[in-house]
């Protein structure tokens, strides 16, 4: 196993590093030592070897320390116990004091390294505390589960100096996606993702797949999250030495707090995911009843008036007759015209309404949306002001038309027969505005604000004629793709509601003038 | 009148249309043949020479597109194309490739007859052109080229005066916005709107009584203009 070769050869390494510095650290205290004892005097030289077994201890750990403690014994008996330049002990009492000097130095260096253990101890949880922190802060500001794999790939490389990847199975199917990398050019080496494959899939007693060399050294952590094992963070450390043991649990922190950020992220994710469904479904209800109920009403009234026609024509006067056709007709003008609604909408919602723009008269528009809604209309009292003298605007004839005629129809819809209807159009500053004002019973406040929703119906009207929340919803599509708002209001004083269209204006074309000569 | 009842060719894929059609016509004295198909519709054509076609754009073999087309080949028969009403560009691609009209469906069946009557009285006149045009109380002469309405004589500017007097060769017809910009302005004006826009308004100001509702000047949304007929 060549890891396990790997790790045996970084100890030993060590381990020769700390004896060659342990050496050149006795030797150097005990050259100090000759120099003091020559120079100063001093009676006895053991204290001063003392501190290189201390040092040894602090700095190199145990092993150093020992073999310091060994190596200083042979040098003060070699150079300090008389008979100097022997390893021969004349004196007894001289035997002693190496073997309680010995014993001394065997026992600071035990203290010197548990000390040292625990501050380094203390050290790598600093550290670890501060990544986790680093990797905790990170994660709080990211939403949406790619977002915060990104940031788990991101960060645990900065905090390890690894390469790393997130990966995590697919929507279908069992296997693992690279979900985000860690890496600067965001892949993965050809073989880890099928390695990840089967550390995900299969036991641990099986033997992974035979991958390429790439793939190599890399490792996988679990992410598990309670019961939900969510999926692998990859790590590959440069040289492909495995991590210490403090880096393994650093990385075991690591990804049990990716782990849980991922979680959170998947579960609000599909919370999202279920209110846009539930949202989706309630449009969807909205539709079908909407469009059962506007393509119904109006096919009862025709097929009413004309079986009842075909039955009993003969008793029917001429003006029942009359009555019964003319329902027949305005009904299916009203088919026609919610069909062209359903259209537009479909249109607007799949981004296939491209305005067709040209220069327009606005009073030609006008004139073209009444002109549509002539027979609805004939029952009102319709007024139209357009200012004379009005710029030409740039906009889809054709689109605004369409908004006019569902202005003028909802008015219609909620206004008693005999009353106003009117249309304004008048230039204010920049704005060109149109005003479509109807003497109805109004709608409250709080359903101003609602009804350019689709299938918005204001609840609660008794004279709810047919009509599809679509028509308003469609306003606004329509003149906001040109640019411009559209708001609904209630007249300061007196029943109904005001629409308000504003368009901005642009600089007009210019036109060649012609002679001035006049026919007639 | 032609000697011989009026023969309308019905060309759509839709039974109940077809059906519509020729229960209606035939019931105005038309004598009506159909087809669903374009390739058949362009052989009944050279066969059955009809005095008018209607076609509908949407056909299964060829494009009603193509049909005009083929037919413009050799026939200067009045063809009335069906559309429905969301296809614009349809229509005016239909128009300015030789179509002499086109109707909306949903469609009254009024408005199909005074299409229909418009059609062939521009093909039995096409080169005797009434001077003098009427609807309502406005008077256009075209030989003395006076424009009144009621007693009262309308002052045009040249511009105007070519806009409307194009618009009355053809009255009861559509006339495309190119159609319009090409006669009175000229080939390289073909697409700027603005000036079509601009004198139709003014010509609305001189000669209809409330210019925001035309009864004279029709608008034909994302097509053209046509010219109301004293008879409609």
């Amino acid at each position: 196993m060549k890891s396990n070769r790997s790790i045996a050869e970084a100890a030993l390494l060590r381990a020769l590093r700390a004896i060659v510095y342990a050496t050149l650290l006795v030797g150097a205290l005990a050259l100090t030592a000759w120099f003091l004892l020559a120079f100063l005097k001093l009676p006895d030289a053991s204290v001063i070897l003392l501190v290189a077994v201390l040092i040894s201890a602090v700095r190199w750990g145990r092993i150093a320390s020992i073999y310091a403690a060994f190596a200083s014994v042979l040098i003060y008996n070699y150079f300090f116990v008389e008979p100097v330049r022997t390893f021969r002990i004349a004196r007894p009492s001289d035997l002693l004091e190496l073997l309680v000097f010995l014993v001394v130095a065997i026992i600071t260096s035990s203290l010197a390294g548990r000390v040292r253990a625990e501050a380094e101890a203390s050290r790598r949880q600093a550290r670890q505390t501060e990544a986790l922190l680093i990797l905790s802060q990170q994660l709080a500001r990211t939403s949406g589960v790619d977002a915060v794999a990104q940031a788990v790939a991101t960060q645990v490389a900065r905090i390890t100096s690894a390469a790393t990847a997130v990966l995590m199975p697919e929507l279908t199917g069992e296997h693992l996606a690279l979900k985000a990398a860690g890496r600067p050019d965001g892949t993965l080496p050809p073989g880890v993702l099928q390695m990840a494959d089967h550390r995900w899939n299969k036991p641990a007693a099986i033997a992974p797949p035979a991958t390429g060399a790439e793939a190599e050294g890399w490792q996988f952590l679990n992410l598990v999250a309670g019961q939900n094992r969510l999926g692998l963070l990859a790590v590959y450390f440069e040289p492909p030495i495995p991590p210490g043991e403090e880096t393994q649990r650093l990385l075991e922190a690591l990804a049990d707090q990716a782990a849980v950020a991922l979680e959170r992220a998947r579960l609000s994710q599909d919370m999202a995911q279920a209110r846009v469904l539930a949202e989706t479904e309630r449009l969807r209800t909205a539709l079908l009843s909407s469009v059962s109920h506007d393509l119904r009403t109006p096919l009862a009234s025709i097929l009413g008036a004309v079986t009842s026609l075909e039955r009993y024509r003969g008793v029917y006067d001429e003006a029942t007759q009359a009555e019964l056709l003319e329902t027949i007709r305005e009904e299916a003008e009203r088919l026609d015209r919610f069909v062209a609604n359903l259209l537009s909408m479909t249109r607007l919602e799949s981004g296939a309404l491209i305005p067709n723009m040209e220069w327009v008269d606005l009073q030609d528009v006008v004139g073209s949306a009444i002109a549509r809604l002539t027979p609805p209309l004939s029952g009102y009292r319709v007024v139209v002001r357009v200012e004379p003298g009005l710029p030409l605007l740039r906009l889809d004839f054709v689109l605004m038309e369409q908004v006019l005629v569902n202005l003028l129809e909802n008015a219609m819809k909620h206004t008693p027969p005999g009353k106003a209807i009117s249309l304004s159009v008048f230039r204010h500053d920049e704005l060109l505005v149109i005003e479509v004002a109807d003497e109805g019973e109004g709608i409250s406040p709080e359903d101003l604000d609602h009804i350019f929703e689709k299938f918005y119906r204001v609840q609660g009207s008794d004279r709810q004629r047919g009509g599809t929340g679509l028509g308003l919803s469609i306003c606004r599509g329509i003149v906001e793709a040109h640019g411009g708002s559209i708001t609904a209001g209630l007249p300061p004083q007196g029943p109904g509601v005001i629409f308000r269209i504003e368009l901005p204006v642009v600089e007009p074309p210019v036109l060649e003038a012609e002679v001035e000569e006049l026919y007639g | 009148m032609a000697e011989h009842p009026v023969r309308i060719l019905i060309v759509d894929d839709e039974p109940q249309i077809r059906r519509l059609l020729r229960v209606s016509l035939t019931a105005q004295g038309y004598e009506t043949t159909e087809t669903a198909l374009g390739k058949d519709a362009l052989l009944r054509a050279a066969v059955e020479h009809p005095d008018l076609v209607i076609l509908d754009l949407g056909l299964p073999d060829i494009d009603g597109q193509e049909v005009i087309v083929r037919l413009r080949e050799w026939s200067d028969v009045p063809i009335i194309v069906l559309s429905v009403r969301e296809r614009e560009k349809d229509k005016v691609a239909a128009l300015d490739s030789g179509a002499d009209d086109y109707i909306a469906k949903p469609f009254g069946i009024d408005e199909l007859l005074a299409r229909i009557r418009a059609a062939l009285r521009h093909r039995i006149q096409a080169d005797v052109k009434e001077p003098v045009f009427q609807a309502g109380d406005v008077t256009i002469d075209l030989a003395r080229r006076q424009v009144s309405v009621g007693d009262h004589k309308v002052r045009l500017t040249p511009k105007e005066y070519d806009l409307l007097r194009v618009l009355v060769t053809y009255a009861g017809k559509v006339v495309t916005h190119r159609q319009l910009l090409r006669a009175v302005w000229g080939p390289g004006y073909a697409t700027e709107t603005q000036y079509l826009r601009v004198y139709i308004g003014q010509l609305r100001e001189k000669l209809e009584a409330d210019p925001s509702q035309p009864r004279l000047i029709l608008t034909e949304s994302g097509v053209g203009y046509r010219l109301r007929e004293g008879d409609e």
